[in-house]
């Protein structure tokens, strides 16, 4: 009986899960009780065996799986609504009875400014999603990084611009749908461009942006698509992001960009298409500095590309005659 | 849990009631991993283990917005996979009972849990004693396991495992001290 007892404490005591007192009377009772000594010994060999495997645990691949097959369990789930004695409870306990009047002409007004603005303002974002919830909230999400796109498609319908709809990773399948020229939709895809891991997402992404970037001008799109340009790992993807960026008014940090990605791109194409933008600006006038000859000249001296190497030479030739 | 991290937890239940997916999401990312790791180690295969974390987070998704605030959300979550682990056991236990031996290849036999020194020599020795304790808590009656996975392997309090299984500390301490006994039997010859 005694034995048992101590027993209990001693497997207990392995999950530290003794009061003071206990934790007393059962040192005490192994000091005289070789039997029970040898049982903690048991124990803690158990404990040593288990532990080998307890930091063990279900790799990242299963749970994105998990969460892929819940997302599609989710499609068609609605969460459920108070139920009204609930809500009544809610209701009552928030206001006074003479209070409700007020609460009721202030819901009125709103409801009123609420309806207005749904039937009467034009809607530039949609959402599918069986939650409710802003499309510019969902925007912010994603920029901050906290939803991933998974994918990216576009729809044109004739007599309307392109429409652009990202599919969102989350635990509720979630579409946003907006115009290509639209400031937001244009943001989004510029993070897209500088964040997806797929290159048939961030092509897409690039060259949804090339004809509207003149347009939108925005500091954001041109900082990914010279990011782009100068990181990307894929080639079509540098290029297209340099053949948005000249519909972008000639500057700076532009012409730094094409000047890098000739001397150190290791695709000809891209590093072709880097010389015949700066061979477009420099005919203008725009890129005849002594900074853009010398990457011309070291360009006549190293490049493996023989249009490169001529074009470069055409270049400076025409800048000394000048 | 910190108190900053307790006020963005509840900022996030409180848009997640209000149907915002991208709180909602967050929050089944905060609490999925765990959730996972009991249902795989309970139903000892991963098939059970998804049906386990399906049913907890479908259960969390439609109930959400009754969440009252009266427990945290994590003790809320535990007490669903508390009651979706007993009644996937109470669900295999008719299934065994109507077809006593089951085809083989029907399940997959074992959870395997990524082992980091996978194609070293250790491996598969690390691999046979892990199958012998998943094979010795597969012996363990249903609340026996769950609670020896909750204190065991999670390190949770065992008052927080009597909030979740909603029953007494004492009733836990008893499934705890059976479980450890009934554990040490079943490997005896390992120790």
């Amino acid at each position: 009986m005694i034995h048992s007892r101590y027993r209990r404490l001693l497997s207990l005591d392995l999950y530290g899960e003794l009061t003071p007192g206990q934790e007393r009377s059962l040192h005490r009772h192994l000091e005289s009780c070789p039997e029970c000594r040898t049982e903690q010994k048991k124990l803690k060999a158990l404990h040593a065996l288990l532990d080998t495997e307890r930091s063990r645990e279900p790799g990242e691949e299963l749970l994105a799986e998990m969460r892929q097959e819940l997302s599609f369990s989710l499609r068609g789930t609605r969460a459920e609504t108070p139920t009204w004695d609930s809500l009544r409870s809610v209701l009552s306990a928030a206001f006074a009875p003479r209070l409700s009047y007020a609460f009721g002409l202030i819901a009125a007004f709103t409801l009123g400014g609420f309806l207005g603005y749904q039937l009467f303002a034009p809607e530039r974002l949609e959402v599918s999603s069986v939650a409710s919830w802003e499309p510019e909230r969902l925007v912010r999400e994603s920029l901050a990084g906290n939803l991933r796109i998974a994918g990216l498609r576009f729809v044109e319908t004739a007599g309307s611009p392109p429409q652009a709809i990202f599919t969102l990773e989350s635990v509720i399948p979630t579409r946003l749908k907006g115009a290509v020229e639209d400031p937001d939709i244009q943001k989004l895809l510029a993070y897209a461009l500088a964040n997806e891991r797929n290159p048939g997402v961030r092509l897409r992404a690039v060259n949804a942006i090339a004809p509207h970037a003149s347009m939108a001008a925005d500091r954001e799109v041109k900082a990914a698509l010279i990011l782009v340009l100068k990181n990307d790992d894929n080639a079509g993807v540098r290029s297209s992001a340099l053949e948005a960026l000249t519909h972008y008014p000639y500057d700076q940090e532009i012409r730094d960009a094409l000047l890098l990605t000739l001397l150190y791109d290791e695709n000809p194409g891209v590093r072709i298409s880097a010389i015949n933008s700066l061979d477009t600006l420099s005919r203008h006038g725009m890129t005849s500095d002594q900074a853009v000859l010398d990457v011309f000249r070291r360009t006549l001296q190293n490049d493996t590309n023989d249009y490169i190497r001529m074009k470069a030479q055409s270049v400076i030739q025409e800048a000394r005659q000048q | 849990m910190c108190s900053k991290d307790a006020t963005s937890e509840k900022n996030l239940i409180l848009q997640a009631k209000n149907g915002d997916v991208v709180a909602f999401t967050q929050l089944v990312y905060r609490h999925d991993k765990q959730v996972l790791s009991i249902a795989a180690r309970f139903a000892g295969n991963a098939e059970d283990a998804k049906d386990i974390y399906q049913e907890v987070f479908l259960k969390v998704f439609r109930g959400i917005r009754n969440f009252r605030f009266q427990s945290a959300l994590a003790t809320w979550i535990h007490r669903i996979t508390v009651n979706a682990c007993l009644s996937h056991a109470q669900r295999q236990r008719k299934i065994s009972l109507a077809s006593p031996e089951p085809g083989e290849g029907e399940r997959k036999p074992a959870f395997e849990f990524p082992d980091e020194d996978a194609r070293t020599d250790g491996h598969l020795l690390n691999q046979e004693l892990s199958d012998r304790i998943a094979l010795a808590l597969q012996t363990l009656p249903p609340r026996q396991r769950l609670v020896f996975t909750m204190r065991y392997h999670h390190e949770q309090q065992l008052k927080e495992i009597a909030r979740a299984m909603q029953c007494s500390e004492g009733t836990v301490k008893r499934y705890l001290f059976n479980a450890t006994r009934r554990m040490r039997e079943q490997l005896e010859d390992l120790l």
